[in-house]
């Protein structure tokens, strides 16, 4: 309310600003005139005597420096420095003509004498340099020195004595401006000090006045509110009302009656209140009771329990939680829930507690941590409700269920890893091909099956025992590990049996490479138990979808083509192709009909005769196996001697053609009593059991001469397992048997294998007497397998004798027997005993040697 | 960007706008992958952007080195934000300098300086920073620097950038040569024709015909005051066998007292009868006995290429009226044999102790640019002289040079060997000679005498080092000998 007359604080404080701000405005402005007035004074003495004279010094420093070029051009010790000094002598010789030219028209205004004398002065001096620079030029130095001697410093002290007078009056002018426009600037300074002391009294004054005003009515308003505030009785607060002051006055007086009749009603409301409370407090005892209970009950639980508000903030924790998480409670209560449920997608947390929330069960088992490692728990989150069923706290429990998970593991790990090596076993190794197989299909790609086996692990675990046996896998699966591709899968099959799942291929090609890299990690022996072990692998690769689209068939045309690399000399891989198949097809045909082949005396024994090389006297004959089947017709030894090798029929056969043969001898012995019969032996029969004692028996039963019988094995025999043969053999040297190494020059023709076995015979294979008329090296060979034969005190049997001309060769190089179609084909027992026992051969030249004996007409 | 940096950007620009105008023009190839590298270092945090490479030369290489005005620092410091600061060192062996310096990363030294400066570890091996940088240093035309396995390498290490091809010259006076008079008499007195001198007995011959000092012409001017005094012994020395005359033999024992180093030093100091009188003083160096030349006082002075660019100057007196010939030889069973060397051969050097030595060495890089040293080398009155084979073939420079003394200048490098001794203790070595050289050519001593003492000085300083130490610098050294640079002939 606005009473008349009033004039309030706000218009009061606007005067009294206002007026100060005029004030200040006017000492500012009067500040600012004088300022300008000194700086205006400053600038005329700067323009019209400190320029000048600072010119005046530039131009003397200018004339120093040119005259100190001056004097080291004559004194240069080095003519390459000539040019540039000479440059800058020019430069700045044409410089200072310039401010000369301009300083001299400044001076010309206010000492045109002086000005006159400058330029004169100048002009002599600038000739002289030219004259010093272009003699310079033409490097006569001692000319510079002349000039400088002779005149130039005249010139130059002119120049600058000419320019110091000028400098002192000018200072003379310039000091005397300066100490008037002193004077000036000290009288204003004072009239300024005057006016700013009179400005600073008003102000004071009025703001006096003002305070005074205000502390007195506050001061009444203080003294009525601390009477207020202690309860005592105050009265009327008198203030006059004209401003802000006497309104707050009049409010204050109002507010007062209002506190006094409220704080009659607070005294009768208190009392109603601590009767309530009384009666809260017992329901809260009863209550407490209940919660202790409850609360010993979650404490010992051994699942881990968490109550956390429906916002998500923990609130409580037991033991059994703490332990489980391997946390104290200080680092959970009041935590957000989210970061204490630790699931790896925070997304999971928060949709377990929507679903809590909505009142569903929400259930994990996840990885964690604690102090100790890892572990694994199941999380369970529901929700605590209220009577009214709304959602008051969520409630988690936490079990340890690492012993679980563990069992569980290594249940699925046994079912799935090969526990010697570690790598797939077969149940993963065909999930692993299954899936690379959906991905080329799905790609447009190709998959490799790469079945491996390793060519001599049988013979390391009979002899060295199968610890050193796997040790050897073990290593055998870190070398195919590292040599394979990263995404390519080595899993273990069984025994020495490897699969090499190589996915992702583009070509086939890539399965060749992988192939030519496991070959090459074996180069290096193995070193088990401070024993270097040799041993290589043959594998056999199928790609899908050239050789099978199915993972089974893939697997199983890989399995054919390592066969076939097994066959081919091992230590190789095979790819898998038709001819493969089709010859898996015909082994397995030739095996079922060679089954009972004997039983139905589908074989039969034909004899190739043994002749003396000097004589042409026939001494024995190699027994040699046939097979006539009904169904395939005369099945070669070649395609079914392999088979029955494979299958383990050659050890019966085998048996019967050293039964047939050693009867058969003991006919003919009645003819030709040294007759001699040779039987080849297989290397799957030689190492069967009980070989030497069925040796044995036969010529017991028989009745044979021991040195009679003649085995003939191949080198390849020697290869692998050289202990165990090296026994057969001394049993069966000692039986008294004759030994005969086969097909010699074909494999290894080791010299060291004459000289460690028992052998007596040595066998050159046809292929070198094939040749031995036009073939300069292959007569060498056979010559030097002469030699060494005879140096060793061996027999030589020369195979594959045709013509005259090679028995002639081998004749003149002391051959002991000969045998080849030279003296026949091979023939039945009666045939050979009609034509060819007790028999003799014409020698090529004619020799007649007088014996009693068939001639042979061949 | 400091105000400084502005201030001196805009005066680099303006005096570059000014003074080189359309002349300018960016490096080639070498300089842009060097500027590139800077950049790079400077990107990858390597080095900071406001780097500093301090470089230190002798009184008159600055200007030589980094243009008038230092317009080629102004250059390299606007492109690169590298800054340069350069110094200047007195007029003393590097191996000084470095010492007393060893806070800079770039400085000039002789070819025949390196093996100390190497074997005292002062300069850098550049090999790696060559690799690390893709910078190959090759003499092939036509751009290549000239002879780099003479005047950058040692053995294999590259310790040096070529920035200066300093091989020696002969000057004579065409217009005395040509005068049907002095023709004449020449023919008179000596019977046969007056030519251009083939073996240094020839060239004693003219300079004695010539040497008239009643009339103040002397007939020669070479240089023989003491510091110097190898220089222009070595050719007649190393011209006394084929392929030339070693200083020592396979065990380092000195071959210059053998009749051979005393028929050298007869004749190097056989001309001091026909040199002006003073030519033994202190100090008397090329810049006594070019001007004598150049004011048409002497009729013969022999000097670096440098003497051709002063001589053909628009200011010279004797422009027009010389000629410049390969230095004579001497003639072993009919056969010429002739041998120069670079006599100085300012050549850039990175210190190992310099704080910017990558950036030193692109610098470098950069400087030797075939583009960007044609600054260098074109500087007027400047002492550095072609060292790529396009410099040979540059317009500007055949006009400053001349086109004869380009020609002779390329040709001389084929029989070029490398200068000094090749030992760690060179400046010792060298410092005996040029000693005993004084003294004979003062006339104290014997021709036979001075080798002799030579000899025994230089076996002190040979144990003094340590013989087995110096024997691997010795076989590095004649291995040098053969020239692993030959460029083919069509581009000289």
């Amino acid at each position: 309310m606005k009473l008349p007359g009033r004039f309030g604080l706000l218009p009061q404080l606007l005067v009294g600003f206002a007026g100060a701000g005029v004030l200040v405005l006017i000492l500012l402005f009067s500040g600012n005139r004088m300022l300008e007035s000194s700086s205006e004074r400053l600038v005329d003495t700067l323009e019209r005597h400190v320029r000048p004279l600072a010119r005046l010094h530039g131009l003397q420093a200018r004339v120093g420096n040119l005259r100190n070029m001056e004097l080291e051009l004559g004194h240069l010790d080095d003519v390459f420095a000539l040019q540039s000094h000479i440059a800058r002598l020019r430069s700045e010789i044409s410089t200072l003509d310039r401010e000369i030219g301009a300083f001299s028209i400044v001076l010309g205004k206010q000492a045109p004498n002086e000005a006159q004398r400058l330029a004169g002065h100048w002009r002599e001096y600038r000739s002289r340099l030219e004259a010093q620079a272009r003699l310079a030029a033409e490097m006569d130095l001692a000319g510079v020195r002349g000039i400088t001697a002779a005149g130039s410093h005249i010139s130059y002290l002119s120049i600058q004595a000419l320019l110091t007078e000028v400098a002192e009056q000018t200072e003379t002018a310039a000091d005397a401006a300066y100490q008037k426009a002193t004077r000036e600037q000290q009288a204003q300074r004072k009239e300024f000090l005057w006016l700013v002391l009179l400005g600073g009294m008003v102000i004071f004054i009025g703001l006096a006045y003002s305070g005074q005003s205000v502390v007195r009515r506050v001061g009444i308003l203080h003294e009525h509110a601390q009477k207020l505030a202690a309860g005592e009785e105050s009265g009327n607060i008198v203030i006059a009302r004209h401003d802000e002051i006497g309104d707050l006055a009049e409010a204050f007086g109002t507010m007062r009656q209002q506190v006094l009749t409220r704080e009659t009603a607070l005294r009768a409301s208190q009392v109603e209140l601590e009767q309530r409370v009384h009666e809260r407090t017992a329901d809260l005892k009863s209550a407490n009771r209940r919660l202790v209970r409850f609360s010993q009950v979650v404490e010992q639980n051994p699942v881990g329990i968490l109550i956390a508000r429906i916002g998500g903030t923990v609130e409580f924790v037991n033991p059994a939680f703490c332990r489980i998480t391997g946390r104290i409670p200080e680092d959970i209560i009041e935590q957000p829930l989210i970061e204490i449920m630790r699931t790896a997608d925070p997304l999971d947390a928060d949709n377990a507690m929507r679903v809590a929330i909505s009142g569903s069960i929400w259930e994990i088992e996840q990885p964690s941590r604690r102090g100790d490692g890892a572990y694994w728990e199941r999380l369970r989150l529901g929700s605590v409700h209220d009577e009214k069923g709304r959602p008051t706290h969520l409630l988690l429990s936490c079990e340890d269920i690492t012993e679980q998970r563990t069992q569980m593991e290594k249940i699925t790990y046994q079912a799935h890893y090969d526990l010697l090596t570690g790598l797939p076993n077969r149940v993963l190794a065909n999930d692993r091909l299954i899936q690379a197989v959906s991905r080329a299909r799905r790609d447009g790609g190709k998959a490799g099956a790469m079945y491996l086996d390793l060519d001599n692990f049988k013979e390391v675990n009979d002899t060295l025992g199968h610890a050193v046996g796997d040790a050897l896998l073990r290593q055998v699966a870190q070398r195919l590990t590292a040599a394979v591709r990263g995404e390519d899968v080595v899993a273990r099959l069984g025994g020495d049996e490897f699969l090499i799942v190589a996915g992702g291929l583009v070509h086939g090609d890539e399965a060749a490479a992988v192939a030519e890299k496991v070959i090459a990690a074996f180069a290096e022996p193995f070193m088990v138990d401070d024993r270097e072990l040799t041993s290589s692998p043959s594998i056999g690769i199928a790609i899908y979808p050239d050789d099978g689209t199915e993972p089974m068939v893939l697997l199983r045309n890989a399995d054919l083509a390592m066969y076939e690399a097994k066959d081919s000399g091992r230590n190789m891989y095979r790819f898998y192709n038709r001819s493969i198949h089709d010859l898996s097809l015909q082994r397995l045909e030739i095996g079922r009909c060679l089954r009972g082949a004997l039983e139905r005396h589908e074989l039969h024994v034909v004899y190739h005769p043994l002749v003396r090389a000097d004589s042409g006297c026939i001494i024995g004959s190699e027994a040699l196996l046939r097979w006539n089947s009904p169904e395939l017709g005369e099945v070669q030894p070649s395609t079914f001697i392999p088979v029955a090798e494979q299958n383990g029929l050659i050890v019966d056969l085998g048996r019967w053609v050293l039964r047939e043969a050693c009867a058969t001898l003991a006919r003919w012995r009645l003819q030709q009593d040294a007759f001699v019969m040779a039987v080849n032996v297989s290397p799957r029969q030689f190492r069967s059991s009980g070989f030497v004692a069925m040796v044995r028996d036969c010529l017991t039963e028989f009745d044979v001469p021991p040195r009679q019988l003649e085995i003939e094995i191949t080198e390849g025999l020697l290869l692998r397992n050289q202990g165990e043969v090296r026994v057969i053999l001394e049993e069966l040297h000692d039986l008294g048997v004759r030994l005969s190494m086969d097909d010699f020059g074909t494999g290894y023709s080791s010299l060291s294998y004459l000289r460690e076995f028992p052998f007596h015979t040595v066998k050159i294979d046809r292929s070198f007497i094939n040749d031995v008329s036009e073939d300069r090296s292959d007569r060498a060979l056979v010559i030097a397998a002469v030699r060494m034969a005879q140096a060793l005190g061996l027999q030589i049997i020369a195979e594959g004798v045709e013509t005259d001309e090679q028995w002639s060769f081998l004749m003149a190089q002391d051959c002991d027997i000969l045998q080849g179609f030279r003296f026949g084909q091979p023939v039945t027992e009666s045939n050979f005993g009609k034509t060819w026992v007790n028999a003799r051969v014409v020698r090529p030249d004619g020799d007649p040697v007088a014996r009693d004996l068939p001639f042979i007409p061949v | 960007m400091a105000r400084n940096q502005w201030l001196r950007m805009t005066i680099g620009l303006s005096w570059l706008a000014v003074s080189i105008g359309p002349s300018i023009s960016l490096a080639g190839e070498q300089g842009e992958r060097a500027l590139a590298a800077v950049k790079a270092m400077i990107a990858a945090g390597e080095v900071r952007k406001d780097a500093t490479i301090k470089v230190a030369f002798k009184s008159g290489n600055i200007a030589a080195l980094l243009g008038p005005g230092l317009e080629l620092q102004n250059d390299w410091e606007q492109r690169t934000g590298v800054m340069i600061n350069a110094r200047v060192i007195p007029q003393q062996p590097a191996l000084l300098n470095l010492k007393a310096n060893p806070d800079i990363d770039l400085t000039v030294a002789r070819t025949h300086e390196f093996p100390d400066l190497l074997e005292q570890g002062l300069v850098e091996d550049l090999t790696p920073m060559a690799k690390q940088f893709g910078f190959t240093i090759d003499g092939n035309p036509p751009k290549g620097y000239i002879r780099p396995r003479l005047q950058a390498y040692v053995g294999d290490k590259l310790v040096a950038i070529p920035a200066d091809g300093d091989i020696l010259m002969l000057y004579l006076r065409l217009d005395m040569l040509e005068s049907p008079v002095e023709k004449a008499a020449f023919r008179k007195i000596h019977g046969r024709e007056l030519a251009i001198p083939k073996t240094w007995q020839d060239y004693e011959q003219l300079i004695q015909f010539f040497h008239r000092p009643q009339q103040g012409m002397y007939g020669s001017a070479e240089q023989r005051e003491r510091e110097s005094a190898w220089m222009l012994w070595m050719p007649r020395y190393l011209s006394q066998g084929y392929p030339q005359r070693k200083l020592f033999d396979d065990k380092l024992t000195p071959l210059i007292d053998s009749p051979a180093g005393i028929a050298a030093t007869e004749s190097y100091i056989r001309t001091v009868r026909y040199s002006p009188p003073d030519i033994l003083g202190d100090g008397k160096d090329y810049s006594y006995t070019l001007p004598l030349f150049m004011q048409g006082k002497v009729f013969a002075t022999m000097f670096t290429i440098a003497g051709a660019k002063l001589l053909n100057s628009a200011a010279s007196p004797v422009r027009g009226k010389f000629t410049t010939v390969p230095i004579p030889g001497t003639r072993i069973d009919k056969r010429l044999v002739r041998r120069n060397l670079p006599i100085y051969g300012n050549n850039l050097v990175v210190s190992t102790k310099g704080a910017q030595r990558k950036l030193a060495f692109l610098f470098t890089m950069w400087l030797t640019d075939p583009d960007t040293s044609l600054r260098t080398v074109g500087v007027k009155g400047g002492f550095t002289d072609p060292f790529r084979w396009n410099h040979v073939n540059d317009a500007r420079l055949r006009e400053m040079y001349t086109d004869e003394a380009l020609a002779v200048f390329a040709k001389e490098w084929d029989i070029a060997v490398l200068p000094g001794t090749g030992l760690p203790g060179d400046g010792d070595y060298l410092d005996a000679l040029n000693q005993h050289l004084w003294l004979a050519a003062s006339g104290k001593q014997s021709a036979a005498e001075a080798m002799r003492r030579t000899a025994q000085e230089w076996d002190k300083i040979t144990q003094r080092q340590g013989r087995e130490k110096l024997l691997p610098w010795l076989k590095t050294f004649n291995a040098g000998l053969v020239n692993s640079d030959a460029a083919p002939a069509a581009a000289k």
